[in-house]
């Protein structure tokens, strides 16, 4: 499983943030693919969307389960990873990087402390897992 | 909440579990997909403890099950199984299982979720003479499924399994102290064999099986691959597909139904035999990766004309698929139908049934 970076903040609905400047990019977590399995089908926004923070913006659907993406910070979609769609492989070999789904273009930084950095997503996780 | 004996074995394998009924299940090990895949090409192994399993004996035991299935019992030779339903007094499914005839004593194995009422239904007609067992504790069952279950379950017997014919041969034989049944069945749409034993070694073949296939490309399966195999398969499933709302005619089952014998439901199944029916099961092709869920609602020409009782997705054919039923009039093949999944609807198509239908090669 690729590891988590550093930087990354995280939401309670497993989607993780990476900030440069005013855009953020935004994917799911290495627990959220593993817990999902077999994923067939993602359904992503198109550009231009506006973003609500812990609002959906697409979801994610597994042979077993489908679950809502979340977005981590409100603002306006400004890219989408199209390719992901037809190499869903992606999303489990390289989650943090080419696994990416949309960037957007930040309304509010101080959303941001809404998120959970590093060090707090590996013990929500831990706690989830014990459950 | 109910656990297999072989939980920890399965935890420690890896399995992620879910909730069937009152049991928490291996849902899979490594991925659906893969385990599912495994069985198509190679062999997985299934932990189906938690079917109800039911053994019946004593003198008049063939008599008295032969007015609870809807097929033949005593023209059957000792060493076959078959599929067949047990109907309620209104001709509808009160529960389908495979029934084992062994010398003296059939064992019957059926869905957990009717194993309680099967039982008190029989308790409550069982004759003095006839001996009714839950042996659902006692005695554990896997499966092993693929066409390479022969080559891996030879290596843990001295018994020619190719004795075994398919479709259904089964046979029960003393080995390493212990009394096994082995069944050349399956649910999968592959070549495979369910075991019966004794809990006292339910670990160690769970694990010697596993550790000699390793290297052979066999692995654990959970009971998500189980529902996408049988859903490619078109097997029916009971809860989902078949409930005491359903008549064979509209599962298309009448073909385990033998009209010429006596049997609970007969008479209402032999007059609904020229009825119009008011629903059919259908196979359906969906031409998107979305995937139907139970309760999708199904569309023709924008009506609505029926309900997806299961979708999954098929690695086989690599898209969509369901069962589901729809008014009897809209289930050719071929026939255009629009699905919709939480809210939007998608195209979709009724296929020929079953999806995937294995090759004949032994």
């Amino acid at each position: 499983m690729p590891e988590r970076p550093q930087k990354a903040l995280f939401t309670k609905t497993h989607e993780w943030l990476l900030v440069d400047g005013e855009i953020g990019t935004v994917g799911i977590t290495d627990y959220a693919i593993t817990h999902l399995s077999d994923i067939v089908f993602i359904d992503l926004p198109t550009v231009g969307t506006i973003t609500k923070q812990n609002e959906s913006f697409g979801e994610i659907e597994s042979v077993k389960a489908v679950a809502s993406l979340n977005a981590p910070v409100s603002g306006e979609v400004v890219e989408v990873n199209e390719s992901i769609r037809e190499r869903l492989e992606v999303l489990s070999e390289d989650t943090y990087g080419a696994g990416w789904l949309i960037k957007i273009k930040l309304s509010d930084v101080g959303e941001l402390k809404n998120l959970m950095n590093l060090a707090e997503y590996n013990k929500f996780c831990e706690e989830q897992e014990s459950h | 909440m109910k656990r297999l004996l072989l939980h920890n074995l399965h935890e420690r394998l890896g399995a992620r579990f879910e909730e069937y009924g009152d049991w928490q299940l291996p849902l899979f090990y490594e991925s659906i997909i893969t385990e599912h895949t495994y069985v198509r090409v190679s062999s997985a192994l299934f932990d189906l403890s938690y079917l109800g399993r039911i053994e019946i004996s004593g003198k008049d035991a063939e008599p008295f099950l032969e007015r609870h299935v809807t097929r033949h019992l005593a023209k059957r030779p000792v060493g076959r199984g078959f599929y067949a339903l047990m109907l309620t007094e209104k001709g509808t499914i009160f529960a389908d299982c495979v029934v084992y005839k062994l010398r003296e004593r059939f064992i019957v194995s059926v869905n957990p979720l009717v194993k309680e009422k099967v039982l008190e239904r029989l308790k409550q007609d069982a004759p003095e003479g006839v001996l009714l067992h839950d042996i659902s504790e006692k005695i554990l069952c896997f499966a092993l499924q693929g066409r390479r279950a022969q080559f891996h379950l030879q290596r843990l017997t001295d018994m020619e399994l190719s004795r075994l014919k398919s479709g259904f041969a089964c046979e029960a034989f003393a080995t390493g102290g212990a009394e096994v049944v082995i069944g050349r069945v399956g649910y999968t749409g592959e070549d495979g064999f369910e075991i019966l034993l004794d809990c006292s070694y339910g670990e160690r073949f769970f694990e010697t099986i596993l550790e000699l296939g390793t290297s052979e490309y066999l692995i654990p399966a959970g009971v998500g691959a189980r529902n996408s195999l049988r859903i490619e398969a078109g097997f029916l499933l009971y809860g989902s597909e078949i409930d005491e709302e359903t008549t064979p005619f509209e599962a298309d089952l009448a073909q385990f139904v033998s009209a010429d014998k006596q049997f609970i439901g007969r008479e209402v199944f032999l007059s609904e035999r020229e009825k119009a029916l008011k629903k059919k099961i259908v196979s359906i092709s969906v031409e998107q990766p979305r995937i139907p869920r139970e309760g999708s609602p199904i569309f023709a020409d924008g009506k609505r004309v029926g309900t997806v009782t299961r979708g999954t997705y098929s690695p086989v054919l690599s898209r969509s698929i369901a069962l589901g039923y729809i008014e009897p009039r809209f289930a050719q093949i071929g026939r255009e139908l629009e699905i919709e999944i939480r809210g939007r609807r998608v195209k979709a198509k009724v296929a020929r049934k079953p999806f995937y239908l294995k090759k004949h090669t032994q």
